[in-house]
């Protein structure tokens, strides 16, 4: 792309417009390699030997896009590279390639602030999720040949693995490994949390205890989502055989997002077992199930109730 | 927002520590580094010198490694470096007025160049994409102008006198 612009630039388009691309792809040797970033702004000589501007500006300009895409609402941008691809290639080149999307990353960050600066659009933004895209694909490859090296010499992939270890209180604490300056056994600090001493056992009945209130709250959590879920499968019975699933997708919403019935909601009345289809079939020739949360629910009581009223009379 | 660190940006995420200082002092060289750089605008009412530029980088970089980074990389010599945090900007609530989503804290570099100077430089040649907008709503106004004239509440006059 920058290359036709290049050319465009510094060929007269007129005066060689009779010629075809085979004659002028010729003239391709002659043309010197632009120095500056910054095309000139005037219109572009005939002769093509003074169509060069030879002051280089300065690197700095690598921090900016001085193509003509400037003023374009999008522009034309290709995929990121794929893992499959970057295995293919060899350490070296996945050297290079970082370096050339470190360099395409912070020039489209400048961009962004500039358009930023500037009160304007920044034209697809999701270029630098792209660029990002790759060098996260990069990284990863370069993990796993790291792994494969590691396994090949020592038996161990060298990751730095977080995990759940005991203190020496008696309780079980998250641990990430790390570089330490001092070594373990002249580190007081750590032989006092991580060390060989434990707790007496006179603290036995408090480790107990401890454990004990967690596995209840667990127990009246699990109880309270296997309500909710009792009255799903009341509600849809079609779910009747799958209710440990119901119940994993359950426990997994409840970790997030606390359970809290809205009033209107647990104000209405409970389906009684008469109430319910029990068979798929007949759920789907019946079709009009009482849905309590739809929103015409009230409207269709107080239709009833008058039904109702209206026979007393 | 805070997001898990699958689904983070590389560039606001934070970096692998460095190695410790072993004896030897050896020098780490680091292959594939995860910084970034970019230029800004000086602050308003705030000129700079011809041969500074403000930079903002990732919060984690030292003054030697905007050095090495700008050196290497970039091929440019430079005199100085002074960095800066500024901190981010706590957003409260008005009502209960705890800090809600708060903005990043910045780190912004004011780099002396040597034997150069530099301006901003004017990347958009006097047109925006704005400007076509601009002349496009001005048209439509123009437009919307005529149509009023022609459709003015005239009361006591019928549709047809026009």
């Amino acid at each position: 792309m920058n290359l036709f612009q290049l050319i465009k630039w510094t060929v007269h388009s007129q005066k060689f417009a009779a010629i075809p691309a085979k004659g002028w792809l010729g003239n391709f040797r002659q043309i010197r390699w632009q120095t500056t970033d910054v095309p000139p702004r005037e219109e572009p000589a005939a002769d093509v030997s003074t169509k060069v501007t030879p002051t280089k500006q300065s690197n700095l300009m690598e921090f900016f896009d001085t193509s003509d895409n400037t003023r374009e609402t999008k522009v034309i941008h290709g995929r990121w590279w794929y893992l499959d691809e970057l295995r293919l290639k060899s350490n070296e080149d996945l050297h290079k390639l970082w370096y050339v999307l470190l360099k395409e990353r912070n020039r489209l960050l400048t961009m962004e602030e500039e358009y930023r600066y500037q009160y304007e659009l920044f034209p697809s933004p999701e270029r630098i999720d792209k660029v990002e895209e790759s060098m996260r694909n990069i990284m990863t490859v370069v993990r796993e040949r790291d792994i494969a090296y590691n396994l090949l010499e020592t038996g161990k992939t060298g990751e730095l693995t977080p995990q759940i270890r005991e203190t020496s209180f008696g309780l079980l604490r998250y641990y990430q490994p790390k570089e330490r300056v001092l070594p373990f056994y002249k580190n007081r600090y750590y032989q006092l949390l991580w060390g060989k001493r434990r707790a007496a056992s006179w603290t036995n009945i408090f480790k107990r205890r401890y454990n004990e209130f967690q596995e209840h709250q667990e127990h009246q959590e699990t109880n309270r989502i296997r309500e909710i879920v009792a009255n799903v499968i009341q509600k849809y019975p079609h779910l009747r055989n799958e209710e440990e699933r119901v119940m994993e997708e359950y426990k997994k919403r409840f970790d997030f997002e606390q359970y809290h019935i809205p009033k209107r909601l647990a104000r209405r009345p409970k389906i009684r077992a008469h109430e319910t289809v029990w068979n798929e079939q007949e759920f789907i020739d019946h079709g009009d199930l009482k849905d309590l949360n739809s929103e015409d629910y009230e409207r269709l009581q107080q239709e009833k109730a008058s039904r109702m009223r209206r026979k007393k009379k | 927002m805070r997001l898990p660190a699958n689904l983070q940006y590389l560039y606001k995420s934070m970096t692998p520590r460095y190695p410790k200082w072993q004896p030897g002092d050896p020098k780490h060289r680091i292959f594939f580094p995860q910084f970034w750089m970019r230029i800004v605008r000086p602050e308003e009412n705030r000129p700079l010198r011809p041969n500074v530029v403000r930079f903002e980088c990732h919060i984690e970089m030292t003054k030697n490694d905007i050095k090495q980074y700008l050196e290497k990389l970039y091929k440019i010599e430079t005199l100085d470096i002074t960095t800066i945090i500024k901190q981010g900007k706590e957003n409260r609530h008005p009502v209960s007025s705890e800090i809600i989503d708060p903005d990043p804290d910045r780190k912004f570099a004011y780099v002396f160049l040597k034997n150069e100077t530099f301006t901003y430089p004017d990347i958009w040649r006097g047109q925006k994409p704005s400007d076509e907008l601009v002349k496009d709503e001005r048209r439509m106004q123009t437009a919307s102008e005529k149509q009023k004239a022609t459709n003015l509440y005239r009361p006591g006059l019928s549709t047809w006198f026009r």
